[in-house]
């Protein structure tokens, strides 16, 4: 590990704010594992009871645990936006992403933790609302998961921020983005309208589908809305946020030159995505509608929609002409 | 109404461990009037707390109306408590810094009744326990028997079925305590469950107690 990287304040912070996690979630898992081998909530034996009492402390833990992991994946993107004035060639995360040859798939597992744990909470909150704890042990064999991804993307933290040069110059945005970029072509063949015919007919779908109470419908179209809206903010919407049509980049717009609005922007279909997957899930689990959450799933993605829409007509309106 | 099972309460770990209630069994009927006799430190004030849902078991269970209170997370088991059991404590555990009328709106909160409602029950609990002339005093400014009588109404203001009190004479005098135990025997006429925790000899020779039960080291 280079140690101007290892040294910067964010990177220092970063990572040991994930080793406390995880000895928090070390605590936890071995309450989980006490809990899957002995919980049986009929029995009024003293090991139930001081399990029982145990469980609250294990439970608290993982929801500190959780809420932390939220707050700090934001900060990892920012530290990442940051370390781009330390790396040659990088201008935007985008370039400390490529820095290491996992480094997307570090963010995917990042990303993966953190809907898991988003699941793990609401279905802790079902959990508390019931009088005999009937999620307990999906609760815990989903925290054992949970503890298995965090442990896989602490290990996963060290080797990338160790893997990471300030003298070996990486690609940035403009060329893994841009015209002879490797990501530059759209999937399957698609064109840029029928990219945007795509986005606008899978978010109008939503709310129907809501309606209709299609839930398993809901997630899957926001399973594709993902996909989708990715590959529509990089190859159309960006271009107005960064007001330049060559510029193809999911991370420059993290910066504050753009008033990080990607964190908006990709925190709302992040949250779309999640709302609808979760509800699907905990449908399947606890066979009753998730109406709520499916509701949260299109506000959201609606923002999304909105914010999208929002810079290419302020664009048109402001100079008469598209992109 | 109450059916306790092979209650036990325990407090430290290993050698430490001190076993202040063992195997208790009690079934106590809807309306019955029983008494808990027994010397301080018998386990008397413990087994209250754990038929209230305020400490867990360490093993065995307690059932109010049907319902494992002593099994119930906490969010249930204060749901449970509010809604089924009033408590008089011996040392009235009131809010000193707020009124009468404060002190009754306290256990309306979370049931979340309209303003009219919530008015009716406290003048009605109020009456029930003859202190609604002290209704805007602050609880600081009472005497040892109006406070008793505050905590009465308090218990009364969610018209539980099922009363427990802890020692509720120890701080009272003569006269005060008389009039304590008429109020017992209206609540017992109301068709209430009362378990009245208490060392006072006063009790046993009440016509309304339909039960004297002694508990010595823990055990019935």
């Amino acid at each position: 590990m280079e140690l101007r990287i290892l040294m910067d304040t964010g990177v220092l912070i970063y990572l040991i704010l994930q080793t406390i996690l995880l000895l928090f979630g070390t605590y936890a898992l071995l309450g989980a594992l006490q809990i899957l081998r002995r919980w049986n909530f009929q029995a009024t034996s003293p090991r139930q009871y001081s399990l029982e009492k145990r469980s609250y402390l294990v439970m608290l833990v993982i929801v500190f645990l959780t809420f932390a992991k939220i707050a700090l994946f934001p900060f990892f993107a920012y530290t990442l936006d940051h370390l781009a004035t330390m790396i040659p060639g990088a201008m935007c995360a985008a370039g400390v992403v490529e820095g290491v040859w996992f480094g997307e798939a570090l963010l995917v597992l990042k990303l993966g933790l953190l809907f898991s744990g988003g699941v793990w909470l609401l279905l802790n909150r079902l959990d508390l609302q019931a009088t005999d704890y009937p999620f307990m042990r999906i609760k815990s064999v989903l925290f054992v998961v949970i503890y298995l991804l965090l442990l896989l993307e602490s290990g996963m933290d060290v080797a990338y921020l160790q893997g990471l040069s300030t003298k070996t110059p990486v690609q940035c945005c403009s060329v893994i983005y841009g015209v002879s970029g490797e990501q530059n072509a759209l999937p399957l063949g698609l064109g840029t309208a029928t990219l945007l015919l795509l986005f606008y007919l899978l978010f109008a779908l939503q709310p129907l589908l809501l309606l209709q109470r299609q839930g398993y419908l809901l997630a899957l179209a926001n399973g594709v809305f993902l996909f989708v809206g990715y590959y529509a903010v990089v190859h159309f919407f960006g271009t107005y946020i960064y007001e330049l049509p060559t510029h193809k980049c999911p991370f420059c717009m993290l910066q504050r030159e753009y008033y990080y609005v990607g964190y908006l922007l990709w925190g709302s279909l992040f949250l779309g995505v999640f709302f609808a997957a979760a509800a699907a899930f905990l449908q399947a689990t606890v066979k009753k509608p998730m109406v709520k959450l499916q509701r949260y799933s299109v506000w959201a993605n609606a923002l999304f929609t909105l914010l999208c829409s929002y810079f290419v007509v302020s664009y048109w309106l402001k100079n008469g002409v598209l992109l | 109404m109450i059916r306790v099972e092979n209650l036990s309460k325990y407090y430290g770990q290993g050698r430490e461990r001190k076993t202040v209630l063992q195997a208790i069994g009690l079934h106590i009927a809807q309306g019955e009037c029983v008494v808990l006799k027994g010397v301080s430190g018998s386990g008397k004030s413990t087994l209250l707390s754990l038929m209230a849902g305020l400490e867990k078991p360490s093993e065995g269970a307690v059932y109010i109306a049907g319902e494992p209170i002593s099994k119930l997370p906490d969010l249930h088991q204060s749901k449970q408590r509010n809604r089924h059991i009033g408590f008089i404590f011996q040392a009235y555990n009131l809010f000193e810094d707020m009124s009468v009328y404060e002190n009754l709106l306290a256990p309306l909160i979370p049931r979340k009744l309209p303003v009219k409602e919530v008015d009716r029950a406290v003048s009605k609990a109020l009456e029930a326990a003859n202190i609604a002339h002290k209704k805007h005093t602050v609880v600081r400014n009472l005497s040892g028997g109006e406070k008793q009588r505050c905590a009465i109404a308090r218990a009364l203001v969610n018209d539980p079925e099922v009363i427990l009190c802890d020692e509720p004479t120890a701080n009272l005098d003569k006269d005060n305590a008389a009039l304590f135990t008429r109020q017992l025997q209206q609540l017992k006429g109301a068709g209430k469950t009362l378990l009245i925790a208490t060392h006072d000899p006063l009790f046993e020779t009440l016509s309304f107690v339909d039960r004297v039960v002694t508990i010595e080291q823990g055990r019935i």
